[in-house]
């Protein structure tokens, strides 16, 4: 039989089959008896479905989401422009990338999450605090996307704009930007959901405000259904970014 | 030493005496490898001169110093007159890349070094169609590089360095990349342009029979290190025929291809 005739599967019947496996799944989850999945600790999707209502209704869910959201958003442009602009500098100067890329290496090596504790001692645990974490982490992505763009521009044309007299403005305005901009695009699609790890996991540490400190605030009080509320919403929040950010590059078609 | 490039030829008054391009002594290094050594060549205002000798003798090198990419280790390199120490903005270098911007169409790429200029853009972009359709691209103006064939791109290339008006055209290798016929037909267009904007002309080509069609002297480099071992006047009417390339010059292309093959033996490359 050939491949095509055994494997002809319509959409619709791959969206009916997953589901039908969701629903069985959350059903078992629902029926289960007490002495498999214990409601304490496993929640029950009734009781998830009941406080999300509860926390849509009264701005909880909003408000938290609004916070990490904020969070993600500020580090990812703060971090962007910022290894953006280094990555410039590196690319373009021999001398600059000598001097920096070795510490940058290092870091880039380093466990981020390992300056949290640093971090609050610093800043202390609010949005600032936040948003500086998670500049660092998506920094990376922007600076070694910027930096193999404009070493990858070809020699030929930096000589072109050399002999017709380009500044350094001239030059990375019209060679060095739009040549590595399919690099930044896929920078901004990977570091997307690294920026929602860094948010989340400094808002857990500790945070007043932030879907990670709701899901940690509820598992204080032993709220498993809260704790699962908190994921849905994140859930739901870090891959609408993801879907955004893949449809940005998808349309991209600058690439050298 | 020093004088403004616009001062004239006090004998003649014209300044069409004055060569163009002067390398005195001039040597260049790669590390511990040499890639130059003591060439002294004059290329003459209005003169096509075209450089021949065997793979990595350092003719882009040469080409690079007088487009001032880069500095002789030792020797000077004059431009009309003046030391050339820094990007040679005269010159419109050609090379063997088209180093055309992908992301933009032909009309903005021809453009580009107007814009770098900072002249306004309705005057720049009158220029580029102008030019545009000098190299026979009128309804490409719209495209991209990577829609284009290769010759078409080398013209876009020539147009764009056209545009700023070059006294001097440096070449590399423009056309090694093309097809035999889109080749000669390139080298007319070349040529026809060159008696139009008067320019003067430093080829570098491993094509001894465009060496001779194009150009009216050819200097023949050795194998690494490049150094000078002949130059050779290339007799033909003024006006002549780029179709019948090499007619009437057989001896004088045997002579070239004998002496890139002793090149070529000597330092065992073949």
């Amino acid at each position: 039989m050939s491949r095509s005739g055994s494997e002809r599967v319509t959409r619709l019947q791959v969206l009916v089959t997953q589901a039908a496996i969701v629903a069985a799944l959350i059903s078992g989850w629902e029926l289960a008896p007490n002495s498999m999945l214990e409601e304490l600790l496993w929640s029950r999707p009734s009781a998830i479905f009941a406080q999300t209502y509860l926390w849509l209704a009264d701005g909880t869910l909003i408000r938290h989401a609004y916070a990490t959201l904020l969070t993600v958003a500020s580090g990812m442009l703060i971090g962007g422009l910022i290894g953006i602009a280094v990555g410039l500098h590196a690319g373009a100067s021999r001398t600059v990338a000598r001097l920096i890329i070795g510490p940058i290496e290092a870091l880039f090596a380093l466990p981020k999450i390992t300056l949290v504790p640093l971090f609050i001692l610093w800043m202390g645990i609010g949005a600032f605090q936040h948003i500086v974490f998670t500049a660092l982490v998506v920094f990376f992505f922007f600076f070694f996307a910027m930096y193999n763009g404009v070493r990858g521009v070809p020699a030929a044309l930096n000589d072109t704009l050399t002999l017709a007299g380009a500044s350094t403005a001239q030059r990375i305005v019209i060679l060095y930007l739009p040549a590595s901009f399919g690099w930044i695009v896929i920078a901004t699609r990977l570091a997307m959901p690294y920026a929602f790890v860094a948010a989340v996991s400094t808002e857990v540490i500790a945070s007043t405000s932030g879907l990670g400190h709701l899901v940690k605030g509820s598992a204080a009080v032993m709220n498993s259904a809260g704790m699962f509320s908190a994921m849905l919403a994140l859930l739901c929040v870090s891959l609408t970014a993801s879907v955004i950010a893949n449809l940005a590059a998808a349309k991209s078609r600058w690439t050298l | 030493m020093a004088e403004p490039a616009q001062n004239r030829d006090p004998e003649t008054g014209t300044g069409a005496n004055r060569p163009m391009l002067t390398f005195n002594g001039v040597s260049r290094r790669f590390g511990d490898l040499p890639a130059l050594e003591d060439i002294n060549l004059t290329i003459d205002r209005g003169n096509f001169v075209a450089l021949v000798g065997p793979s990595g003798c350092g003719k882009t090198t040469l080409l690079n110093l007088a487009a001032g990419l880069a500095q002789p280790d030792t020797g000077t390199v004059h431009y009309d007159g003046t030391p050339l120490l820094k990007p040679n903005t005269s010159a419109g270098y050609l090379t063997q890349d088209d180093a055309l911007l992908p992301w933009r169409d032909v009309l903005t790429n021809v453009a580009l070094p107007l814009e770098i200029k900072g002249i306004d853009k309705a005057t720049r972009f009158a220029r580029a169609r102008e030019i545009i359709r000098k190299v026979g691209l009128a309804s490409f103006e719209r495209h991209r590089p990577s829609e284009l064939s290769g010759g078409m791109r080398k013209r876009v290339s020539l147009a764009r360095t056209l545009i700023y008006k070059p006294e001097t055209l440096l070449l590399d290798e423009p056309f090694g990349a093309l097809d035999a016929q889109t080749r000669v037909l390139m080298q007319k267009q070349l040529l026809d342009l060159c008696r139009e904007f008067k320019l003067t002309v430093l080829l570098v080509t491993h094509d001894i029979g465009e060496a001779i069609a194009l150009s009216n002297r050819i200097v023949l480099l050795s194998a690494r290190p490049g150094r000078i071992t002949e130059v050779l006047d290339v007799p033909h009417s003024p006006d002549h025929d780029i179709f019948r390339r090499g007619q009437g010059n057989e001896r004088l292309y045997s002579h070239i291809w004998e002496h890139l093959v002793t090149q070529a033996t000597d330092t065992g490359s073949i």
